[in-house]
């Protein structure tokens, strides 16, 4: 039982580790963009802010998605997911319905052009994922 | 010992990662800032020598890509100026003048510059079907071609 519940969590950290590869392999090849896509964004409005956070948020979301695709360690799975996640529910939270200018709607997974409540969902679910797969690898 | 190596491998990518993306993203914020307004362009047009690229605010932001490496291309010949049209509220109006001026029917267009100015080429007169790399190529060819011309 225990082997196939491994497997499984396996499995699932490789395909959200994919998830995270794609969507910060698209941030990478669009700095600019995603910086305006933040600086259009409630608490990231100032521009050095923005500047600053934006290749930290990149780096931070990269090495999740190799973190999750090796899979060695949950423990930092676990908290690099918790922050990523907590910084863009936050952002999300607070531009409820807001319709974004500059946003140019690359980045639909945690920086969408216009934030709707599916996305706060969609996010909060991959935040739950993260707290579930740390608590079944830990009990397995 | 396993968890410290791959730590340290994490803490390099992030630190990789990082210097990546903050020098890309300097490059590219320095790229738009090298953008003239048409107005100021349309005041000192004289003092302008050389490629003249005219696109909008957005073209610049979406085809960002495309427009820094045709830059890059165009600039080994010739010095190659980004000039930006913002068609705002308040400047539209003047904007559309300048462009009924240079005779500019698509944009983006390409313009060269000396003395007098003259549309070399514009994406219009490209296939839409044509990747970022082939279009890049035409467009080089064609404005060096026309600018011996």
């Amino acid at each position: 039982m225990n082997e196939i519940l491994t497997i499984l969590l396996k499995l699932s950290y490789f395909i959200l580790g994919v998830v995270f590869l794609k969507s910060a392999l698209s941030k990478l090849k669009k700095p600019y963009q995603f910086f305006l896509a933040l600086k259009d964004y409630q608490f990231f409005g100032h521009r050095k802010i923005a500047s600053f956070l934006m290749p930290f948020l990149i780096s931070l979301e990269f090495i999740l998605a190799i973190s999750l695709i090796v899979s060695i360690n949950s423990l930092i799975i676990f908290a690099l997911g918790m922050i990523i996640q907590t910084v863009y529910l936050s952002l999300l939270f607070f531009n409820l319905n807001k319709v974004s200018v500059d946003n140019c709607g690359c980045f639909m997974l945690n920086i969408p052009k216009k934030v709707s409540i599916n996305n706060i969902f969609i996010n909060f679910m991959i935040l739950f994922l993260f707290v579930l797969f740390y608590g079944v690898e830990n009990r397995i | 010992m396993e968890t410290t190596i791959f730590l340290s491998i994490i803490i390099t990518v992030f630190v990789f990662c990082f210097l990546y993306v903050f020098i890309s993203f300097q490059n590219e914020n320095d790229f738009i800032e090298s953008r003239v307004e048409i107005i100021n362009f349309n005041n000192k047009i004289n003092e302008y020598k050389g490629f003249v690229i005219i696109a909008d605010k957005s073209m610049y932001i979406e085809e960002l890509n495309l427009f820094r490496n045709l830059k890059k291309n165009l600039s080994r010949r010739e010095k190659c100026y980004l000039i930006n049209l913002t068609l705002d509220k308040n400047t539209m109006e003047k904007e559309m003048e300048i462009i009924q001026k240079l005779k500019l029917k698509t944009l983006p267009a390409i313009l060269y510059s000396n003395n007098q100015i003259q549309e070399l080429t514009n994406f219009g007169e490209f296939p839409n079907n044509l990747s970022e790399k082939n279009l890049i190529k035409n467009i080089t060819e064609v404005c060096l071609r026309k600018e011996l011309l």
